[in-house]
């Protein structure tokens, strides 16, 4: 079920109603539990299985964990929790991928293999909740956190159904202890969480849907080189879809757990205003950031080993990453160029970081606009069919194709400038609020003005044609 | 939070009644999840399911069909600006379809380069079709049969583009949809298609013509699927339905009926039913050269039924292939 959905507002209704009655805060729990099985099914009721497995699998080993004082034997647990979720994540999502790798590995050295199409479902979600239910048995490891003593409350931290699919990525320790009080949002909260549903369906289906995917599928869709100012003008559109869509997710899922009286994590704090691409990953995505932080790039050693590893880590991480977000070369590649892009600035940090002209404001400003004009650039490897397509784009945007040409098929001058306005908008209103916050400014508005902003929200919703345009972010 | 619901409420009321005061009217629109609802009704009951493009879509009234044959269910699988055979081969591997399908075509459709065209949506049928999807795609029916401000033609884009590119609003679409996909043109609303477009049909036609003997060659497993519809109990026609002016000049010079449609009639189990050979069909005024004003639909239904009804489809046939040209055709 989709959040840009008549039958997603329905459902939120039903289960609003349920979750505010006078019942026993149990109860309320197991309805919330229910509702997000039922919200994950009505994509594909047999994939609810694995959810299940996920959360059997972690909760006993978790469990077994803490009791067991031998070393050995917590790391055993811990290894099969590994492979039992990494497994069940590598073969539904990197199966297929996987064995296209090793059919062209083996026509390197002329063996002709060619194997059955595996037909393998993606299951919706299986990254997020993946890396949801390993933070909890990893931080029982570590010792963070002692593990939960209702499994109702650990399998609603699994399967909370806000978040479930497409983030943000919740930690046990932000989350359970919110089980353990009778949770029911107070006006204001109801209020704000509406509020922030809006919003997020504004992003996605008026600016992300209604008025960029068409630019950039425009562009990236087609067969043909697109021209310079094409290439950019369809990564600039991807660069803002791409945004509102997760960002928009992120603020309905945030709205949505506020509703029923739950504060999840942000996942996106303006970063496009970011000056670097450390900053930029500290602002994009921040629960999945943190989570291979501290789960995979502090495993890995961390700032604790020599400089040249901490490189070699970070390049790791962020392939990783890439890796993470799909089963293609493409996504590798992106990783790869993000951390490349890491390890470059913190290389010229270390030796012209010092220097008092980077403080300037027109320099600052200057590196942000560099900052985001790289991004741009990497877009075209996210967005990009194949890496030869990527490679087109890329190249076009570099100048180097001699395309010519106007606009492409189906982009009116309208429909360009449309895109490049909300694009010039965006970055405004995030260097805007680079060190502020939504509700911050909200809160300085008085109430009238509010609402009529809500209204005029609502409207655009409504007025945009419907289309059937899953987030994108589902699909990792 | 209410203050802006009853705002929003108030203003979409507002807009609703300004569109509909310049003209315009619901709308439902049409994609896989609405040809989904359509193809599962297609079952083991008799069914004449229509399949083809614009011409069929916007030419036929499943409420005179439903009329005229109260025993059989019409059912709207045309898809528009696509050649139909993927659907077509679709029904043909369907066991539980025995009814009558009504295939719009013309001698183009046989191109094998063309069979896939509808299979995309097809396809998105095959999949798990979900629930959520079901219930989903129910509301916004409900919803876009009602109100004029959940059309494409009003959304914000397309005002954008009017009002930024010509300088108007949007004009009132002249093409209109039902939940149950039929269509209609309203001509007093068309406006021609734009420069350029008849040029590159011209080019369309002269990359995809094959000779005849090798068009009839690769016709074969179109003659399969036939057969797997009729062997079963099913009926099968295949209509040329009416074009006019250039578009029907066209259609001749590339492929004339002569030597493409007949030759496939001649071998063919299924009813076929050439608009040419019917004077009523070919009388009807078709504007834009290939499709009929809402007026005259049911009057179509009628002669297209009743042209139908004369060529065979509704008698009894216990052996309907004729013996010579099944041997002709295996050989």
């Amino acid at each position: 079920m989709t959040f840009n959905s008549l039958l997603f507002i329905a459902f939120l209704a039903v289960i609003l109603g349920i979750h505010h009655l006078p019942l026993p805060w149990r109860t309320r729990k197991l309805n919330l539990l229910l509702a997000s099985y039922v919200f994950y099914m009505a994509w594909n009721p047999p994939f609810v299985v694995l959810i299940w497995i996920s959360t059997l699998l972690d909760w006993f080993l978790a469990g077994a964990i803490s009791r067991s004082e031998s070393a050995r034997t917590r790391k055993s647990l811990l290894s099969l929790s590994l492979i039992g979720n990494l497994g069940l994540l590598a073969f539904f999502k990197y199966g297929g991928f996987l064995l296209d790798a090793f059919v062209d590995f083996a026509s390197l050295f002329g063996i002709e293999f060619h194997p059955a199409d595996p037909g393998i479902v993606l299951p919706i979600g299986i990254s997020f909740y993946t890396f949801q239910t390993l933070s909890y048995t990893l931080d029982v490891y570590r010792r963070r956190i002692e593990p939960s003593t209702s499994f109702l409350d650990y399998a609603l931290f699994v399967t909370f159904f806000p978040q479930l699919v497409a983030g943000p990525i919740v930690r046990a320790r932000q989350f359970l202890p919110q089980c353990e009080l009778p949770k029911r949002a107070t006006p204001a909260m109801l209020l704000w969480g509406l509020s922030l549903l809006v919003l997020g369906l504004f992003e996605k289906v008026v600016l992300a849907d209604g008025f960029l995917a068409p630019v950039c599928e425009a562009i990236y869709d087609s067969d043909a080189v697109p021209t310079f100012t094409n290439a950019w003008l369809g990564s600039l559109a991807f660069s803002g879809q791409v945004y509102f869509d997760f960002a928009g997710y992120s603020l309905c899922a945030i709205g949505v757990a506020l509703c029923l009286g739950f504060v999840l994590p942000e996942n996106f704090r303006s970063p496009y205003a970011s000056v670097g691409f450390a900053e930029m990953w500290r602002r994009w995505h921040i629960t999945l950031t943190t989570w291979l932080r501290d789960y995979l790039y502090f495993s890995l050693g961390g700032t604790r080993r020599s400089l040249a590893r901490q490189e070699f880590n970070t390049l790791l991480t962020m392939t990783v990453c890439g890796l993470w977000h799909g089963a293609s070369w493409n996504f590798v590649a992106w990783g790869a160029f993000n951390g490349s892009m890491l390890v470059a600035e913190r290389v010229l940090t270390g030796l012209v970081g010092q220097l008092r002209v980077w403080q300037r404001t027109s320099v600052r400003a200057l590196l942000g606009f560099a900052t985001f004009a790289l991004w741009t650039f990497s877009v075209a490897l996210f967005r990009a069919s194949d890496l030869d397509r990527a490679w087109t784009l890329m190249t076009s945007m570099l100048g180097m194709n001699d395309a010519t040409g106007a606009l492409p098929a189906g982009v009116s001058g309208f429909d360009a400038s449309a895109a490049l306005g909300i694009c010039a908008a965006m970055l405004g209103v995030q260097i805007a609020l680079k060190n502020s916050s939504l509700r911050s400014v909200a809160a300085r508005l008085p109430g009238w003005v509010l609402s009529l902003l809500l209204a005029t929200l609502i409207t655009c919703i409504v007025l945009m044609p419907r289309t059937d345009r899953a987030f994108i972010y589902f699909q990792f | 939070m209410a203050l802006a619901i009853a705002v929003a409420v108030a203003t979409l009321a507002g807009l609703e009644q300004f569109w509909r005061a310049r003209g315009h009217r619901p709308t439902v629109i049409d994609d896989e999840a609405l040809w989904c609802e359509q193809r599962e009704r297609v079952d083991s009951r008799p069914t004449i399911a229509l399949v083809g493009a614009s011409r069929i879509l916007l030419a036929t009234s499943l409420e005179r069909i439903r009329h005229r044959y109260p025993d059989y269910e019409p059912v709207q699988l045309a898809i528009g600006a696509k050649h139909s055979l993927a659907v077509l081969r679709d029904l043909a591997s369907d066991d539980d379809f025995r009814g009558i399908a009504v295939v719009s075509l013309t001698a183009q459709a046989f191109e094998p380069r063309f069979w896939d065209d509808q299979e995309d949506w097809v396809q998105a049928c095959r999949a798990p079709w979900r629930l959520e999807q079901r219930v989903a795609r129910r509301l916004r029916t409900g919803l876009e049969e009602r109100l004029v401000v959940m059309a494409p033609r009003v959304s914000l884009r397309e005002v954008g583009r009017g009002v930024f590119g010509s300088g108007e609003l949007p004009s009132p679409w002249w093409i209109h949809r039902s939940a149950d996909r039929s269509g209609s043109i309203d001509y007093a609303l068309w406006k021609p298609a734009p420069a350029g477009y008849r040029p590159v049909r011209r080019f369309y036609y002269a990359r995809t013509v094959s000779s005849e003997s090798a068009w009839l060659a690769a016709s074969a497993p179109v003659e399969q699927w036939i057969d797997q519809i009729v062997n079963r109990g099913g009926r099968v026609a295949l209509v040329r339905l009416p074009t006019a002016g250039d578009q029907w000049k066209r259609d001749e010079t590339h492929y004339p009926r002569a030597r493409y449609w007949d030759a496939f009639a001649a071998r063919t189990v299924a009813t076929t039913f050439h608009f040419s050979d019917d004077p009523r069909l070919a009388a009807f005024e078709l504007p834009d050269g290939s499709h009929i004003g809402a007026g005259d639909i049911p009057a179509f239904t009628d002669a297209l039924f009743d042209g139908l009804e004369a060529r065979g489809l509704f008698a009894n046939r216990s052996n309907p292939r004729p013996g010579p040209l099944r041997v002709e055709f295996r050989e």
